[in-house]
């Protein structure tokens, strides 16, 4: 379980998060959703200890997540970033290989069965010796998806996710974040599109300027009056699909 | 066999062949000479001169893949963060105040102080700003490095008609380096190594920047510091020992990516023997071919330019 209890955070004298307060469970796929500047990606990396809170605290289990040691702390929780730049080029073998870095001492048969695994469960295989300084947007957060995945970490958290592939792969990513949630994991991923957060989310956050506007199932809380509320637009949903009046 | 390792051999037998050669050509011939006259070549000009070449090849090259990956950029080399600045700057301070006080400091200690001093405040300037981020760092060592290359020209000009021997200090050359000082050179260069080899993987996910680094689960901000000593000291002790050798840090890490891609646990290994065969051909070259001896320092910028062009339009990868 993830608690995050009356965080505020400030980039000096701007507070973009003030005393929130939220729960997350093992075994679901959260979305954060919200306009520009809610402080949805500040949210994750606060999780993520990229930056620090002002004040408040942040568990994991139980345990102040500032206590874990970076090595623990990576086994427990993965952080798929909006944009990684890659100035080397790294095959998407070496890449993926850099999730493994918090079990190094194992055996390299197990490092290399689950590397090449995540590479085939996202089609990567042909690539698997490329750079991915050549490889088109959507390949390379394919690649980092793959990286995330063999970091096996109980809590996995989404910026943005894959952007920039196709549907084919934007659904198939859905379909296996859903998947690890199955196995008991916990998913927080903040996105724009607001179909697809209706429609794969078990439950959404919804931030604001001032906060939290709601937060709970999906179909339940993003609605017509939500879209008016809190995203400035006419419409409704129909079978998840957003239609704008 | 892996193409790296056959790379490596590759270098390895070069880099032998290459050193038997490199001792045995000279202004005069050893064999034909008296026996005690050509041992004293051997010993005090010959073989010092190669190992120096070897080492300070190794060093250049050395640092550079870890600057190149500490700072996420395949532009980096020790210019980029002002140690070699730094460096030169405390070897011409030296003879500085030798020249107008009719001291003996010694150049070396000086070139190796400021060498530290350099990154100290680079470091320093970096966290004070917030964190060891490479932005934080590239702009604090421009700044830093700036400074010292102004007060190299404050002491130039202040030196007058003896800058003449700033100057030639400065451009870089192997020749008559004491036997003893090659040595400890070479003991320096081969703990810098071991060290830099023991943090390769951890160097691979800091090009990806620090926030990547640590959700991995590495400790960023430990092994950014080991890894940025080991680099000025690799550089520090070469310069102190030869001056300004330039493009060898710069080129060869580059060269090596090109040829078996980013992983510096490749590129590392392969660029320390590239580092040393090319400085190693640079000053045989300048000592034996050209009519007037050049500053090897000079060599290698006007010859590795070309080269490095004639590579990189040629293979990309």
């Amino acid at each position: 379980m993830l608690f995050i209890q009356n965080v505020s955070i400030a980039y000096g004298q701007h507070k973009v998060i003030n005393d929130l307060s939220l729960e997350f469970q093992h075994g679901k796929l959260y979305g954060v959703i919200g306009p520009n500047g809610a402080g949805k990606s500040t949210l994750l990396n606060a999780i993520a200890k990229d930056l620090h809170v002002s004040s408040g605290a942040i568990f994991l289990n139980g345990e102040d997540i500032k206590h874990y040691p970076s090595k623990d702390y990576a086994r427990k929780l993965s952080y798929m970033r909006q944009r990684t730049d890659v100035k080397f080029p790294y095959t998407v073998w070496e890449l993926v290989s850099m999730g493994r870095y918090a079990y190094e001492g194992g055996s390299k048969r197990d490092h290399d069965k689950i590397v090449l695994e995540k590479i085939r469960e996202n089609d990567l295989e042909e690539y698997m010796h490329k750079p991915v300084t050549e490889m088109s947007g959507g390949e390379v957060q394919r690649t980092f998806f793959a990286k995330i995945l063999a970091q096996d970490s109980h809590v996995i958290l989404v910026d943005e996710g894959l952007s920039n592939a196709d549907i084919f792969h934007k659904v198939k990513f859905f379909e296996q974040l859903q998947r690890e949630v199955a196995k008991g994991k916990l998913v927080i991923m903040v996105l724009h599109d607001l179909f697809l957060a209706r429609r794969f989310c078990d439950e959404l956050v919804i931030l604001n300027k001032e906060g939290i506007y709601k937060a709970g199932r999906s179909e339940a809380v993003l609605n017509r009056q939500t879209l008016n509320d809190v995203f400035m637009v006419q419409g409704d949903f129909v079978n998840d699909a957003l239609v704008l009046e | 066999m892996k193409k790296h390792r056959l790379i490596n051999i590759g270098l390895i037998l070069a880099l032998l062949c290459l050193s038997i050669i490199a001792i045995q050509t000279g202004k005069v011939n050893l064999m034909t000479l008296d026996p005690e006259i050509a041992k004293t070549i051997f010993y005090k000009i010959r073989l010092p001169r190669v190992l120096a070449a070897v080492f300070v090849g190794s060093a250049l090259a050395t640092s550079g893949v870890i600057l190149q990956g500490l700072l996420q950029n395949p532009l980096a080399d020790s210019y980029t963060l002002g140690i070699a600045s730094g460096g030169a700057f405390g070897a011409c301070l030296a003879i500085f105040l030798n020249i107008k006080f009719a001291l003996t400091l010694p150049t070396q200690p000086f070139a190796i102080v400021f060498s530290y001093l350099v990154i100290m405040i680079v470091l320093g300037l970096s966290k004070a700003k917030g964190d060891l981020s490479s932005t934080n760092v590239i702009i604090a060592g421009i700044i830093t490095g700036s400074f010292f290359s102004a007060g190299l020209s404050l002491l130039k000009s202040l030196a007058d008609e003896d800058v003449a021997s700033m100057v030639f200090w400065l451009m870089g050359n192997l020749s008559s380096k004491p036997m003893n000082n090659v040595i400890i050179l070479g003991v320096v260069v081969l703990v810098g190594f071991i060290v830099a080899m023991r943090y390769t993987k951890e160097l691979n996910i800091i090009t990806l920047g620090r926030l990547e680094a640590q959700s991995v689960g590495i400790d960023y901000d430990r092994v950014y510091r080991i890894m940025m000593v080991t680099a000025v000291t690799l550089t520090g002790i070469a310069v102190s020992l030869c001056g300004i050798i330039g493009f060898v840090g710069l080129v060869v890490p580059h060269l090596c990516r090109i040829f078996i891609g980013a992983d510096n646990r490749k590129v590392m290994p392969m660029s320390a023997l590239l580092g040393a065969l090319f400085l190693l051909t640079a000053d045989t070259l300048t000592r034996t071919v050209l009519q007037h001896e050049i500053p090897v320092g000079v060599l290698t910028t006007m010859v590795g330019g070309p080269f490095f062009i004639f590579i990189f339009l040629r293979k990309t990868r």
